[in-house]
């Protein structure tokens, strides 16, 4: 399997075969769909790969782009690998193994949302095989979540104010990219 | 699961009563003594649990939990902590279900599964 994110942030990832579900999903998918056109120079290559030596899968990531990937995608790549669901019930319970559609989802996210050199969150599968990034500061949390049958989402908890902040994913980007910039 | 989403809430669960859940390394954030459950933990419709209560009926240890699952963490969550959302507690403890399962069930927010994640108590925390 084979899927596409975005880097830097804004630069679509999509061809018509591979546009993640988040795209899909909302009404901005206009905006990637005209510099979609633009995609022709953008070079695509393979720079990771997610294997289960035991079950013998192999999950293949492609980037869509000319620029260096941003400094989070080596530490979010190395906790995707060490944390992928790969079976059902990978979690002890009913677990669905890890979907690679979400994870592509996600990375488009991450890409949309993050700043080049912000601190990379943590990945953490989902019982219903969608997948999230999040980051803590003590009690402080966000996260940006991927579920299998809904639109991309975030969630922040400030312990200090007591706050709290959830959206669909491309709302209220700006305040988004406020909370990651304070991990 | 054979049990329905609009079951009611089990008040005979207590509210002091812990919720026992499994947590796998892969579901751990932090390291060493800061390490505590991801809210991917709680988010599951039908969140699996072990009832404290019944395990102490049935005379056996709450790590027993983990019998089957010697790597794992076990984590707990009061059931009145639960309470404090629109999620009913049930049994589940028909075969080939463990003798102490209940279910935590309904759509999870992150709101949810991040109180959770606040109130949690480790039973057997993460080995180092």
């Amino acid at each position: 399997m084979s899927f596409l994110f975005a880097t830097p942030a804004g630069t679509p990832a999509l061809t018509r075969t591979n546009e993640s579900a988040w795209v899909q999903r909302h009404a901005t998918s206009a905006v990637f769909s005209s510099r979609e056109q633009m995609h022709s120079s953008f070079e695509r290559r393979e720079i990771g790969k997610i294997e289960s030596p035991a079950r013998g899968q192999r999950i293949r990531i492609t980037h869509l782009g000319n620029q260096e990937l941003p400094e989070w995608f080596v530490p979010v790549f190395e906790s995707l690998e060490a944390r992928w669901g790969w079976e059902i019930g990978w979690d002890g319970y009913d677990a669905l193994p890890t979907d690679a559609k979400r994870v592509a989802e996600l990375l488009n996210c991450l890409a949309l949302a993050m700043p080049l050199s912000a601190r990379a969150p943590t990945i953490t599968p989902l019982a219903d095989g969608g997948v999230q990034a999040e980051w803590h500061k003590g009690e402080t949390v966000l996260e940006i979540v991927v579920p299998r049958d809904e639109p991309a989402r975030f969630y922040f908890y400030g312990s200090e104010e007591n706050r709290e902040e959830a959206a669909s994913f491309p709302d209220s980007l700006p305040l988004l990219r406020e909370l990651i910039g304070r991990f | 699961m054979s049990v329905p989403h609009e079951a009611e809430d089990d008040k005979s669960i207590l509210d002091e009563d812990r919720l026992l859940r499994r947590v796998r390394a892969n579901q751990l954030v932090g390291v060493g003594a800061s390490a505590r459950p991801s809210s991917a933990v709680f988010k599951a419709e039908e969140l699996s649990v072990n009832i404290e209560s019944l395990m102490v009926q049935q005379g056996r240890p709450l790590a027993d939990a983990l019998e089957k699952y010697p790597e794992e963490s076990l984590a707990s969550v009061r059931a009145d902590e639960v309470r404090k959302f629109p999620h009913p507690i049930v049994r589940d403890t028909a075969p080939p279900n463990d003798p102490a399962h209940g279910l935590v069930l309904g759509k999870k927010k992150d709101s949810f599964a991040n109180a959770m994640v606040r109130c949690h108590q480790w039973i057997v925390p993460p080995q180092d």
